[in-house]
């Protein structure tokens, strides 16, 4: 299988004082499309400094970073939004709906950055298994039902990857399981997974998990 | 979904802060857009006032400008008199269409009211074509003609017997002046050798209302006038000038007022979406993530910002003209000198001078807090250590 993702010693540093600290040291990660993997890890670990690498928030200190054959590594930031817009879906722990907008607005809030003609809205929303709740507020939402909102919101650009922050994080057992059903049934799709999360019963499902301590990759 | 709406709906989010934002701007916006109705309402006004003198200049005493500019505006007291024979010298000089003398002093009645009394002969008269008399102008020297309205708070009519105080004898109401709406409203008016005779000051006038054949020669007109001993000419355009000069301490005051008060809303403005960009940093790294650019999110807080103060401007405007007689009743008392019009007059470009206005401030107060988010880092979304 193509890898969509190929890390090469990609490092983070910055300056504490005089001394140089690394988020993120040396890490070496191919990644297959279709993978579905986990990354756990302590706090302070790197997890999200890696995170923010793969997801292209963030560019490296050194090493090189290929995502679907683009190296990032010192794009700026024009470029890198034009990355993210194309490949890249973000799921975050906290959601980040806006509150002010419909479960249909805020799943179409993605195309308001760029101009794309489709709008798959209906069809996603059907997909996450919220198509009734298209003109609800986010505060009429469960926890559960805000998460998924979010994922359709992800999934509107047809993104290569999807990047989960601690996507169960926020909550409860029930609704943390119908989260990761839909991550299979989206894994099983073909989408590309990235879950950071410090649950190992979470991590579990993924087919690779990989284990961070002290900004390096334990186990790849 | 547009920007606009994005925007829009996120300044109902805090109902409360929007709502003071939005009273600041209104505010502001409302004493510019008062500030230059005024202006315009007071230059109208000042211009009608002069149509209705009904003359193309005056002469008066030597003496200081602008006590005679108030004095030929609103009426009051002056000390020094011209005489018969100069306004007969002013008839006979060349261009001179008519000169009519005219007598005008105050007395102050026992209620603490100052009128003005105005002393007139059937040549004065002619010169307000548009004045409507009715009844008869003087019939005889005890004679009064007065303005419909005070005629009517004092309880009189036509043939009613009036004294005034300090004066032997009494008048007959023979004429009632119709509303001018200008400054004559506000005068009582008597045979012209009965003024002179109550202030004794017999063959006296305090000015001279000149017409004149060709106005293009009104230069050479003033300088015969003035070249009789001491006797000043005033054209209208002198008077307006005069005026407009006494304004403008006022109004560098008013200006000053004016600009801090917009300032003060600028600031307003600023600071509830700084406030707002704060709060919402993780929401726009969330925002940046999902693919919007520097540039869309500048947008999103500069339209929320515009959308504050071209909202503030129009609610200010609305006040304004709901609020104009008011406005109009607090400036004639604080004017050092006021024509009678309406001080207060707006039109659709002074409308559009406050809507600009307003767009300008949401521009300039939400330049900065929308460079500010939209530096913000998109990393602010992730936080799960």
């Amino acid at each position: 299988m193509a890898h969509i993702i190929k890390a090469e010693n990609l490092s983070k540093s910055y300056k504490r004082g005089s001394e140089t600290v690394y988020a993120l040291q040396e890490a070496n990660l191919v990644i297959n499309a279709g993978e579905f993997i986990s990354i756990v890890g302590p706090s302070g670990s790197g997890k999200t400094t890696f995170m923010n690498m793969l997801g292209c928030l963030d560019t490296p200190s050194s090493g090189g970073y290929l995502l679907n054959g683009t190296q990032i590594a010192g794009l700026k930031e024009r470029d890198l939004v034009k990355v993210r817009q194309e490949n890249i879906g973000f799921v975050f722990q906290q959601f980040y709906l806006l509150p002010t907008l419909t479960v249909k607005e805020n799943v179409e809030l993605p195309l308001l950055f760029q101009n794309k003609g489709l709008n798959r809205s209906k069809e996603i929303l059907e997909t996450v298994g919220l198509s009734h709740r298209y003109t609800h507020l986010p505060k009429e939402l469960s926890g559960g039902e805000m998460q998924r909102v979010a994922i359709a919101r992800a999934l509107i650009n047809s993104p290569k990857i999807l990047l989960a922050d601690e996507p169960t994080g926020n909550l409860d057992t029930k609704n943390s399981e119908k989260v990761i059903t839909l991550f299979r049934e989206l894994h099983r799709l073909g989408l590309t997974i990235i879950m950071v999360t410090h649950n190992p019963e979470l991590a579990r499902i993924a087919d690779r998990i990989i284990t961070m301590t002290d900004g390096r990759i334990k186990t790849a | 979904m547009k920007f606009f709406s994005v925007a829009l709906k996120n300044l109902f989010r805090r109902r409360m802060r929007t709502g003071l934002t939005l009273m600041g701007i209104a505010i502001g916006i409302a004493m510019l857009f008062s500030f230059m109705s005024f202006n315009q309402g007071y230059q109208e006004s000042l211009r009608k006032d002069l149509r209705n003198m009904g003359a193309h200049m005056l002469a008066i005493a030597k003496g200081c400008p602008y006590e005679a500019t108030s004095m030929i505006l609103h009426g009051g007291e002056i000390k020094d008199y011209l005489t018969s024979e100069d306004v007969e010298r002013i008839r006979q000089m060349p261009n001179v269409a008519s000169a009519v003398g005219m007598f005008m002093n105050q007395k102050i009645f026992p209620h603490g009211k100052t009128l003005v009394v105005y002393g007139l002969d059937d040549a004065a008269f002619a010169l307000k074509p548009w004045w409507v008399v009715k009844g008869d102008k003087f019939l005889d020297e005890r004679s009064v003609v007065l303005p419909e309205e005070m005629a009517t708070e004092l309880g009189l009519s036509i043939g009613s017997t009036w004294s005034m105080p300090g004066v032997e004898g009494e008048f007959t109401v023979t004429g009632l002046l119709e509303k001018t709406g200008s400054q004559d409203d506000q005068f009582i008016y008597l045979p012209l050798v009965t003024a002179q005779q109550i202030f004794e000051a017999e063959g006296k006038v305090t000015s001279i209302a000149i017409t004149l054949e060709d106005i293009s020669k009104i230069q050479d007109v003033v300088k015969s006038v003035e070249s009789l001993p001491d006797v000043q000419a005033i054209t209208m355009s002198q008077v307006l000038g005069t005026a407009q000069t006494l304004m403008n301490s006022a109004q560098a005051m008013i200006t000053s007022i004016v600009a801090i008060a917009v300032l003060i809303s600028a600031l307003g403005v600023m600071n509830s979406i700084l406030m707002s960009v704060f709060e919402r940093t993780r929401e726009i790294g969330m925002m940046k993530a999902v693919g919007a650019s520097q540039g869309d999110v500048f947008a999103l807080v500069w339209i929320e910002s515009v959308l504050l103060t071209l909202t503030g401007g129009m609610l200010g405007i609305g006040a304004a003209i709901a609020a104009g007689k008011l406005i109009d009743g607090a400036l004639r008392g604080l004017l050092p000198f006021a024509p009678s019009g309406n001080l207060v007059a707006f039109d659709g470009q002074i409308v559009m001078v406050s809507l600009a206005a307003s767009l300008f401030l949401g521009i300039v107060s939400g330049a900065y807090p929308a460079f500010r988010a939209s530096q913000l880092s998109p990393m602010e979304a992730i936080r799960s250590e």
